[in-house]
């Protein structure tokens, strides 16, 4: 008895057919998915500041680490806070090298994301300068506050930037009639 | 007189150009307000500093009323605290439930009773809508005595009695 055989043009319509039921399943999924989560919206939050942080050699002063470095990856989110990783590869005050983390207020949950409104969140690949502290009850580094303390770094604008938080790492203040770092 | 007459326009639009405008950049667009109350959970450890921001804003006379979460209310505002040399007396973050009103003890420790006040007091003032503004008030982004003007308010000042009567 000779095999029934499946003609080609119809085992490529069934082929075609399941194809296309899986990117509509797929496809559902998906939005069934963004549907249930909503609208992205954005949440902000407000820092308020113990000192002028927009004056360079108290920032510089009140900094352990003011460094140029390549962001590599996000750590973890730990609201309200995102924790990166980073590549140093420079330090022009404390001695931070290799690869360290740095927490960044901000974070995304599901679609919505929380900002911090003097500073943009840190993007995976860009090169910053940027100044931090430790971390009190845990490992890794702060980012301090404000807009000069995270300055994204490109080709044209690295030898100026750098050399302006020199001079006020050279000119660095502790911030005057604040209390003694914790 | 007629020329009194002439001068009433040109008076009507010198007042309107020179006159104190609505500051719109003042207000945050959003806030923790929820039908004229404010419910807060409290969960910071500087009580003195939450009581003293609670009752300046409730002392002002219009409809916002700053009361504790109770089991039959919902909480719109969590007072918190967190440790971190990063620059901060304390932040205040917008939520799609209770919003939150952070004290920073890596400062609140070494502050007097009076900065303490300040920065809550200013915390609370986001949680009413109210946005950075003038400098050397309550609602300065540098509410502490470290700060340029180097005074710390414990109760809202003119420009923030103003524009929180405004938005209230």
């Amino acid at each position: 008895m000779p095999k029934k055989l499946v003609p080609r043009w119809l085992l490529a319509r069934y082929v075609v057919a399941a194809i296309l039921l899986s990117v509509i399943a797929v496809a559902g999924t998906i939005l069934t998915q963004r549907l249930l989560e909503g609208p992205a919206e954005t949440f902000a939050i407000e820092p308020s500041y113990a000192f002028d942080v927009t004056h360079l050699p108290y920032l510089a002063g009140y900094a352990d680490n003011v460094s140029i470095a390549r962001v590599t990856g996000i750590a973890s989110v730990q609201p309200p806070q995102t924790v990166y990783t980073l590549d140093v590869q420079q330090s022009l005050k404390g001695s931070l090298s290799g690869q360290v983390t740095v927490r960044q207020d901000g974070y995304r949950s599901g679609n919505d994301v929380w900002v911090d409104t003097d500073q943009p969140q840190l993007a995976v690949g860009g090169t910053y300068l940027l100044v931090t502290n430790p971390v009190l009850d845990g490992d890794g580094h702060v980012l301090l506050g404000g807009s000069a303390a995270s300055v994204p770094l490109t080709d044209l604008t690295r030898t100026v930037v750098v050399s302006r938080y020199q001079r006020a790492i050279a000119d660095q203040e502790y911030p005057p009639r604040v209390p003694p770092k914790a | 007189m007629r020329r009194c007459r002439r001068l009433v326009p040109i008076v009507a639009i010198g007042w309107a150009v020179l006159s104190p405008q609505p500051a719109f950049a003042h207000y945050l667009g959003y806030d923790s307000v929820d039908s004229g109350e404010i419910r807060y959970k409290d969960q910071t450890q500087w009580d003195d500093a939450r009581a003293n921001a609670i009752s300046s804003w409730n002392d002002l006379a219009a409809g916002v009323y700053v009361a504790l979460d109770t089991a039959s209310t919902v909480a719109d505002l969590e007072f918190k605290d967190y440790s971190a040399n990063d620059t901060k007396c304390g932040k205040y973050a917008n939520n799609s439930g209770a919003d939150d009103a952070w004290a920073n003890n890596a400062f609140y420790n070494g502050y007097g009773q009076r900065d303490r006040r300040a920065c809550t007091l200013h915390e609370l003032g986001h949680a009413h809508g109210l946005a950075h503004s003038y400098n050397d008030e309550a609602m300065d982004d540098c509410p502490v005595s470290g700060c340029l003007g180097g005074s710390s308010y414990i109760v809202p000042q003119v420009h923030d009695r103003n524009d929180y009567y405004n938005l209230w």
